[in-house]
């Protein structure tokens, strides 16, 4: 390996467990959310308990739209590797549509329970559990958002390396929010119909 | 890059099965509470295990080493912020009660404080 590639991995590799360091740090956010939830968790103030709200079913159809996404993003990046761009665009469009109508059901499940009078407003357990499963949601967000960047940016530039690099980070980014999702499907849902 | 393509497969499937599998036991409640809380809280840690090696690659390319050893201090961090907050909030309302005497009463000889 000449000196030149070996300081390009290097930097490749600087960069990539840096952003791993965030998502461990995204983790810790994450775990004071589940901490408040088990501890208001049995706060109702006379409202609905969990066993009372959630869906399971509908939330089972989510749990595998995110699951599905993780697959088809790690395709991307694979592609990505190869050089195949118009496969890498393709695979990144189906993760797309996945993650949208993941939002989408997650959105009609929030607007269902805030109709039936049911918002955060309602209890503590209801605060807690709209703060914890909305900062997922809005982290899969963000993550919709730098998806629709990448997949433009290569549609319209190509697969430049920076782009491969910068998509296997995405994909890291997709695969833990779907490893806080199974966490949150667990505790939240399985655990709450109990 | 056919074996990546393999890891992502198999570990797509091997998620999918645990996930129906918990469904499964929650939907049609063929075990005990307690036993099933711990079934399906099992088959999340294995489906996170699953994931991190399959999906995260976290024991292969470079850097691997660091990657685990940030997980393992994420980790150490987690349980201390989670096990530690539910301890703390669970002792702080056995010790300041807001029930009437006789519902005290009742709770304190349900519970045993730490």
């Amino acid at each position: 390996m000449s000196e030149l590639t070996h300081e390009v991995s290097q930097e490749a590799s600087t960069k990539s467990l840096g952003f791993w360091i965030y998502l461990m740090t995204d983790c810790v956010l994450f775990a004071t959310l589940f901490a408040t939830y088990a501890v208001l968790h049995g706060s109702t103030f006379g409202g609905p308990t969990s066993n009372q709200l959630f869906d399971l079913p509908f939330v089972m159809t989510e749990t595998l739209l995110l699951l599905t996404s993780s697959f088809t993003i790690g395709m991307a990046t694979l592609a990505a590797t190869t050089g195949h761009k118009s496969r890498t665009i393709a695979w990144l469009i189906i993760t797309f549509i996945l993650g949208l109508s993941f939002v989408a059901m997650e959105l009609t499940e929030f607007s269902h329970l805030a109709m039936d009078g049911n918002s955060w407003a309602r209890s503590g357990f209801l605060s807690a559990f709209f703060t914890l499963v909305g900062t997922h949601g809005a982290h899969i967000s963000i993550g919709l958002l730098w998806m629709l960047v990448m997949g433009l940016r290569i549609a319209k530039g190509g697969l430049k390396s920076l782009d491969v690099r910068r998509l296997a980070l995405l994909g890291l980014f997709w695969h833990f929010l779907d490893i806080i999702w199974i966490c949150i499907f667990t505790i939240v849902y399985l655990m709450g119909v109990q | 890059m056919k074996s990546r393509t393999v890891s992502y497969i198999v570990g797509f499937v091997i998620s999918i099965i645990l996930t129906l599998i918990a469904f499964m036991l929650v939907e049609n409640k063929i075990l005990p509470t307690a036993a099933l809380v711990v079934t399906i809280v099992a088959l999340a840690v294995i489906q996170l295990f699953i994931q991190l090696v399959f999906f995260l690659h976290i024991t292969s390319g470079i850097g691997a080493r660091w990657k685990v050893t940030t997980f393992v201090f994420a980790v150490v961090v987690v349980g201390i912020l989670v096990g530690g907050s539910i301890w703390i909030m669970n002792n702080l309302n056995y010790n300041m009660l807001q029930m009437s005497p006789a519902e005290q009463g009742i709770y304190m000889s349900h519970h045993e404080g730490l």
